[in-house]
C-alpha cells in the first residue's frame, strides 16, 4: 500500500480492492459490542481539518479510535493558525510530536502534497479545495460494491455542481479504475470543460440519463453558486437537476440513490425521496468508518518509515 | 372530401431552391401536392387566377416587437400579426421589451396564448436574458425553454457584463436555443443619433460624439470563448437563419 | 526431522476423531462448548471437529471462525500489513467453554493474540486448546489441550498443512528450507 493516500489516481484497481476487502473486516468489528482492536495500538493520528466538517472529522476520529490509535483534533478554529501561524510551521510541530499519520482537509488544492515535504508519517487527503477527497469515494465504492457485488460493468450517473465538487472528480477516477462507466450530468455552467480527461461522458438531460443508471449520485449545491449566476434560480436548478419522486420512477427497479451529504433537502433531492430505502445515505455513513479503518491499517500496518 | 386549391400562374420565387418562374401550384389539404409550368396544373378545386402575382415562401421576421402587454397604445399581438400577415410574414419572433419583461414563463405563455387567439402568424415569442432586461441576473431559461422559445435578448440593451453573458451563453447550450446579443455599448452610443460620417459632423446631431458602427467586436470575442454557444449579434435587419422556424399554422398569402 | 510428509488425509482423519473424543471426555460432553477456529484453517478444522462431536454425541455444538490479524504483536514490523480474514462468531461466548482449535502451534503467539480477542467477544468460564500439529518452540508460556500430532521441528523448517476445503487436498507436511 502506498505511504500517502492523495489521490485516487494513486491507486490501482489492486490496491481499491484491497482497499475494500479490508473493510469487511473492519465492518464486522464494528458490530462486536467491544469496537476495538489493538492494531494500531501507541500510535498517533492527528486530525488536521482546515475546514469545518463534522461528518468527516468524526468518522476519522471514530476510525482510528478503534484500532486503538491516539487521536490528537486540531480544526482551525481558535487555534494557532487563527493566530496566524502558517501550514508549514503547524506541520513541523506534528512532526516534532512524532505523528505516524495525519489526516488533512484544507481549502486549497494541493495542500496534502505540501505536508508530505515536512512530515515523515502517512499524509491522508480529507478533501483538498476542488481537487479530491479519496476516502470519500473510496467509501462510495463500498456501498455501491456491496450492493451490486461489484463494481465492473456498472452505470452511475453523477448529478449537479461536478465542476466544483471534489468528491465527483475521485469518485469518477475511482469508478474507472474499477471498470465502471460514468456519466456527468448538470447545467453546462457546472460541467468542467476537462471532463472527457477524467474518463466520464457528460449530459446535460437527467431524464436521459436516470433510466440507464445503476447509481444515482446527487452532488450537493451551494445556493452561493445561484448568486454568482451559474444558474439562475435554485428553483429552475431543482426543476431541471433535482431528484424529485417522479425521477426516481425512471430508475431500473433496482437503481441506487446515493449522497455524501450535507443534503439540501427539496434542492438537489426531494425531502420524499431522501427517505426512500433506494437511499443508502445512512449506510454510507456507517461504511465510512469502516473504511477508513481499512486504510489507516493498511498504511501504518506495514513497516513504518521505508 | 380533400380540400384542393389551384393556383394558376403565379411567378412561383423560392429562394432556397433557386426557383423564379411562372407556375400553378396545386394545393390539397394545406400541402403542395404539384407545381408544373403556367398551364399544365390539373385537376379540380378551387382556382385562384395568379396573374402574375408572387407566391413565395412565408418570409420570416427574426426581430419585432410586438408591445403587448404593457404598450398596447402602440401595437398588440393581433395588430402586429396582421401586419405581418399582410406583407408575407407567416412567422415573427417577438422581443421580450414588453412590460412587464418576459422574463418569466407567464408572460411567454401570455403572449403564446394572445398569438393563438390572433390566429394570423406564426408568433414565437423572444425569452429575456436576464431578469427586467437589467444585464444582472439570469431568467429562468430553462422553463421557458420548455414552453417553445428558441431565442434569448435583452434587445433594446446589451448585456453590459460579459460574465453575465459567458454565463448566459454556457448555461443555454443545455437547450438548444440562440443568444441574441444586442450589440451596443451605451458608454459609447448615449445621446447619438446616426453614425460617424461627414453629414453628422458638419450637421453635429446630438451633442455629444456620434454612434459608432455596430459594437460587434466584444461579443464576437465571447462567441470565440463560448464556441458551441449559439450568438447571434441583431441590431435592427437580423441575418439569422431561417430553418428554424416550422410554424404548424403557416398559411400562404398570395 | 527432515523434510516428508507427516501425515496423510487418514492420519488426519483419525486425529480428529481423537480429538473431538478428548474434548468430550475432558468436558464431560459437549453442554457447555463452544468451538472458535482461528482463520486460516483452524476454523475449517473447528467445523470438522463440530462434524464428529455431533456424530458421537448427537449433539451439535456451536462453531466460529476468529480472524487475529488485528491483535498480532508484529503490526508494523512486516513490510505489508498482514491480510485479513473473516471473523463470525455469532453466539455469546459468556460463561462457555471455548476450545480455540489451529492448525499447528509454534511459537504460541497467535494463540495470544486469540486469548486478547476472545476477551473483547465475552467473559468464557473457560478456555481450552487443540491443535492438530504442535511442533514445538514456544515462546510464550502457552500449551495445547488437545494435539493431533507433536512433531519436534528446527526453526528454520517450514511446517505447512494442506485441508480440502482450503488447498483441495489433506496433508500435513514439512518443508526444508529453501
Amino acid at each position: 500500500m502506498n505511504k500517502h493516500l492523495l489521490s485516487m489516481r494513486d491507486l490501482t484497481s489492486e490496491d481499491v480492492t484491497r482497499i475494500l476487502d479490508t473493510a469487511d473486516s473492519f465492518r464486522e468489528v464494528g458490530t462486536r459490542v467491544v469496537k476495538k482492536v489493538p492494531a494500531l495500538r501507541g500510535r498517533a493520528v492527528v486530525n488536521l481539518f482546515y475546514e469545518d466538517s463534522t461528518r468527516t472529522r468524526i468518522s476519522f476520529e471514530l476510525a482510528a479510535k478503534r484500532l486503538s490509535a491516539d487521536v490528537i483534533n486540531f480544526t482551525a478554529a481558535g487555534s494557532s493558525v487563527a493566530k496566524g501561524e502558517s501550514l508549514k510551521d503547524t506541520a513541523l510541530t506534528l512532526q516534532a510530536m512524532g505523528a505516524d499519520a495525519i489526516v488533512i482537509r484544507h481549502a486549497s488544492s494541493g495542500a496534502p502534497y505540501a505536508l508530505t515535504q515536512w512530515v515523515s508519517g502517512s499524509v491522508l487527503n480529507a478533501g483538498d479545495g476542488t481537487h479530491e477527497h479519496p476516502t470519500q469515494a473510496l467509501l462510495d465504492l463500498y456501498t455501491i460494491r456491496e450492493r451490486f457485488g461489484r463494481l465492473e460493468g456498472l452505470r452511475v450517473a453523477i448529478v449537479g455542481d461536478v465542476l466544483h465538487s471534489r468528491v465527483a472528480r475521485s469518485l469518477t477516477v475511482g469508478l474507472a479504475t474499477m471498470g465502471a462507466q460514468t456519466t456527468l450530468v448538470g447545467p453546462p455552467t457546472l460541467l468542467p470543460p476537462s471532463a472527457p480527461t477524467w474518463g466520464a461522458e457528460t449530459s446535460y438531460a437527467l431524464d436521459e440519463v436516470l433510466p440507464k443508471a445503476d447509481v444515482c449520485y446527487m452532488l450537493r449545491v451551494q445556493t452561493e453558486r445561484q448568486r454568482l449566476q451559474f444558474f439562475p434560480t435554485v428553483r429552475e436548478y431543482a426543476r431541471l437537476y433535482g431528484l424529485s419522486r417522479e425521477r426516481v420512477a425512471q430508475l431500473p427497479e433496482n437503481a441506487m440513490i446515493m449522497h455524501p451529504g450535507p443534503m439540501n433537502r427539496g434542492i438537489e433531492i426531494a425531502s420524499d425521496v431522501a427517505d426512500l430505502p433506494q437511499a443508502v445515505i445512512e449506510a454510507q455513513v456507517t461504511n465510512g468508518i469502516a473504511v477508513r479503518m481499512s486504510l489507516l491499517y493498511l498504511m501504518l500496518g506495514g513497516e513504518g518509515d521505508a | 372530401m380533400p380540400e384542393r386549391t389551384i393556383f394558376r400562374g403565379v411567378r412561383l420565387v423560392d429562394p432556397a431552391a433557386g426557383r423564379d418562374e411562372h407556375a400553378d401550384v396545386v394545393v390539397v389539404d394545406g400541402v403542395i401536392e404539384s407545381v408544373d409550368p403556367a398551364g399544365k396544373g390539373s385537376g379540380t378545386g378551387e382556382i385562384v387566377e395568379g396573374d402574375g402575382l408572387v407566391l413565395a415562401p412565408g418570409f420570416v421576421d427574426l426581430h419585432c416587437h410586438l408591445r403587448e402587454p404593457g404598450w398596447e397604445d402602440r401595437e398588440t399581438v393581433e395588430t402586429g400579426s396582421r401586419a405581418a400577415a399582410a406583407g408575407g410574414f407567416t412567422a415573427v419572433a417577438a422581443m421580450a421589451n414588453t412590460d412587464p419583461v418576459a422574463d418569466n414563463a407567464a408572460v411567454i405563455q401570455e403572449v403564446l396564448t394572445l398569438a393563438e387567439k390572433a390566429g394570423l402568424c406564426d408568433v414565437s415569442p423572444v425569452g429575456a436574458i436576464t431578469i427586467g432586461l437589467a444585464g444582472e441576473v439570469l431568467t429562468e431559461m430553462g422553463e421557458m425553454a420548455s414552453l417553445g422559445v428558441r431565442m434569448f435578448s435583452d434587445d433594446g440593451h446589451c448585456v453590459p457584463r460579459s460574465r453575465v453573458l459567458r454565463m448566459a451563453l454556457e448555461y443555454a447550450r443545455a437547450f438548444d436555443v440562440i443568444i441574441a446579443e444586442h450589440c451596443e455599448d451605451t458608454s459609447l452610443s448615449e445621446g447619438t443619433h446616426v453614425h460617424e460620417g461627414p453629414t453628422s459632423e458638419a450637421r453635429r446631431l446630438g451633442d455629444t460624439p456620434p454612434r459608432p458602427r455596430r459594437s460587434s467586436s466584444r461579443a464576437t470575442s465571447l462567441w470565440r470563448a463560448s464556441p458551441e454557444a449559439a450568438c447571434t449579434c441583431a441590431t435592427s435587419r437580423p441575418r439569422g437563419p431561417l430553418s428554424w422556424f416550422a410554424g404548424p399554422r403557416a398559411r400562404a398569402c398570395g | 526431522m527432515s523434510g516428508g510428509r507427516l501425515l496423510d488425509e487418514a492420519e488426519i482423519r483419525r486425529a480428529v476423531t481423537r480429538i473431538a473424543h478428548e474434548i468430550l471426555e475432558g468436558n464431560r460432553g459437549a453442554e457447555s462448548v463452544v468451538l472458535v477456529g482461528i482463520a486460516n484453517r483452524g476454523d475449517d478444522l473447528a467445523r470438522r471437529l463440530a462434524v464428529e462431536i455431533e456424530r458421537i454425541e448427537g449433539t451439535g455444538v456451536p462453531v466460529g471462525a476468529l480472524d487475529i490479524t488485528f491483535y498480532r504483536d508484529d503490526i508494523g514490523l512486516r513490510s505489508e500489513a498482514p491480510e485479513v480474514h473473516e471473523t463470525r462468531i455469532d453466539f455469546d461466548i459468556t460463561g462457555r467453554t471455548v476450545v480455540l482449535v489451529d492448525d499447528v502451534l509454534y511459537t504460541g503467539r497467535t494463540i495470544r493474540a486469540a486469548l486478547d480477542a476472545l476477551v473483547d467477544f465475552g467473559r468464557p468460564t473457560a478456555v481450552q486448546l487443540a491443535v492438530l500439529v504442535d511442533r514445538g518452540h514456544r515462546e510464550l508460556p502457552i500449551r495445547a489441550d488437545y494435539v493431533g500430532k507433536n512433531v519436534p521441528t528446527r526453526h528454520d523448517e517450514v511446517v505447512r498443512v494442506a485441508l480440502t476445503e482450503v488447498d483441495g487436498e489433506d496433508a500435513v507436511v514439512v518443508e526444508e528450507p529453501a
